[in-house]
């Protein structure tokens, strides 16, 4: 159950994501008429963000620099394809920051056949996490702050073995049945760890993605 | 073939398909599914807006390489604007109307209208002669601002041009640079025993399949030859262009796509006018690429 205060900070960024919605929205309706200062705003506003996603699931500083310029290039591509009415423009550039990451991940581990062992980082360490002086904008530092900290409040309350499911398969891009071979559980009981996962941040989440949209 | 799936088995699939977390005949069946199905495509939506809200879990990274930040921002825009104008998508640059000068013109035009229309009152109720003399007069007024305004937009627009142009020579610049100074990009030196010794070097940037080959010394061909640029293979000799120096300096650009191990050598050879389809004339320069 979300106390009272978890509620308010939900509301004051749901303002926020709103109004940054908006921008999204004007950036992209640019970017579609072929305005390429459209694509240097929204990089300025997106890359804290991408790159921060794209650098704790790749290892190599190459691998992230390429898979960075490989989202914004496809967001540029495809900005014509998006499609307002069917989510909205942060789903949409996260999701394709770490399709093209998870590209990379499993194209990695295929070539060098490599342990999935990977050194321990996990969302269990939940953490507050150090911020580095990676944008100049303090309204997106605050925001991001407050919005890492909801998500990271609702992780929390999630069964441990829950919130590890979602982990491996979010950050490190196992299928569910190669996660099933890593934690020695049947596939059913994985399947079902991560439905649950899902249902129950949606549930905390949702006012920050309504208003997203 | 995709496995078909029940409306349940899809539904219960759909949290693993957000998180992509399938495995790929499972996914593809599953998508397949949503596609057609309208409640099982806007519930996938919103699981993928529950997913992506976990990439806010990572902290803020700055960047990994210094300078890493301004390179991609300055690559993207650089290629989305070319890319603009290939497609021909790029927003029509017009004359800035809201330019001090235009409005000021603009301004006074207004003004010397209305001025007219009341001189032409006044001519018809007083002097006739007088009042046609000054509205001739006005419209003389009014047709120099008019040719002002006319030579205002087009140096407007010659200022456009220029601007357009010398970005477009920056932009070539730029490509030129992040082609021989990319951190992906290999270098393979040619040399020559003739006299006066033609060299050259050759920069492969290997993410972008771009060949930059240097060249310096080389001596105009006869009438009717050529130079020909040869990519090396252990299976094959690959033209990369004919080329003419000038001055004895010459820049060759091409783009082929190459496995990074297939290299051998990189060649200049002298070839009649317009190329051949394998190297046949003498070898000018020639560069090892496995050293």
């Amino acid at each position: 159950m979300a106390n009272e205060s978890t509620v308010s900070g939900a509301a004051a960024n749901a303002a926020s994501a709103s109004r940054g919605a908006d921008i999204d929205g004007e950036l992209v309706r640019r970017m579609q008429s072929g305005d390429e200062r459209a694509l240097g705003t929204f990089y300025d506003r997106w890359y804290p963000i991408v790159n921060g996603l794209v650098a704790r699931m790749l290892k190599s500083a190459d691998d992230v620099e390429d898979v960075v310029e490989e989202t914004f290039w496809q967001v540029w591509r495809q900005a014509n394809r998006f499609a307002e009415g069917r989510g909205s423009v942060q789903t949409w550039i996260l999701t394709i920051a770490r399709s093209r990451a998870l590209d990379r991940l499993r194209a990695t581990r295929r070539r060098r056949e490599d342990s999935i062992d990977d050194g321990g980082e996990n969302l269990a360490s939940l953490a507050e996490p150090s911020f580095a002086p990676a944008t100049n904008d303090p309204s997106l530092a605050v925001e991001h702050k407050e919005r890492s900290q909801l998500i990271r409040a609702a992780l929390g309350d999630l069964p441990r073995e829950q919130r590890e499911a979602l982990e491996l398969g979010y950050f490190k891009g196992l299928s569910q049945s190669e996660i099933a071979e890593r934690t020695g559980q049947p596939l059913g009981t994985v399947k079902t760890r991560m439905r649950l996962a899902m249902q129950k941040l949606r549930d905390r989440l949702s006012p920050l993605h309504e208003v997203a949209r | 073939m995709i496995p078909e799936l029940s409306h349940e088995e899809a539904f219960a699939a759909l949290d693993a398909a957000a998180l992509d977390a399938l495995d790929s005949a499972e996914r593809e069946a599953v998508l397949a599914h949503a596609d057609g199905c309208e409640s099982c495509r806007h519930e996938l939506e919103a699981l993928r807006a529950t997913a992506a809200q976990l990439a806010f879990v990572s902290p803020l990274s700055s960047e990994a390489v210094p300078g890493s930040r301004e390179r991609i921002r300055s690559r993207l825009t650089a290629r989305a604007g070319a890319d603009a104008r290939v497609r021909g998508l790029a927003p029509e640059r017009k004359p800035d109307l809201s330019t001090r000068e235009y409005r000021a013109i603009r301004a006074r035009i207004n003004v010397l209208a209305w001025r007219r229309a009341e001189w032409l009152a006044l001519a018809a109720s007083i002097l006739l002669i007088v009042g046609i003399g000054v509205m001739a007069s006005v419209l003389r007024d009014r047709e120099n601002l008019k040719e002002a305004l006319v030579g205002a937009t087009a140096s407007t627009q010659r200022s456009q041009q220029a601007s357009d142009s010398l970005r477009s020579l920056v932009m070539s610049r730029d490509s030129l640079i992040a082609g021989i100074t990319g951190r992906d990009v290999a270098m393979v030196q040619l040399t020559s025993s003739a006299a006066r010794e033609p060299s050259a070097m050759m920069f492969w940037d290997r993410s972008r399949n771009g060949w930059t080959l240097i060249a310096h010394n080389l001596p105009t061909p006869k009438p009717g030859r050529t130079y020909q640029l040869w990519l090396v293979t252990p299976t094959a000799k690959i033209s990369a262009g004919t080329f003419m120096p000038q001055n004895g300096e010459a820049m060759v650009r091409a783009t082929y796509a190459l496995a990074r191990d297939s290299l051998r050598a990189v060649a200049v050879t002298d070839e009649p006018a317009g190329g051949m389809p394998q190297p046949t004339g003498s070898m000018v320069v020639i560069g090892n690429a496995t050293k």
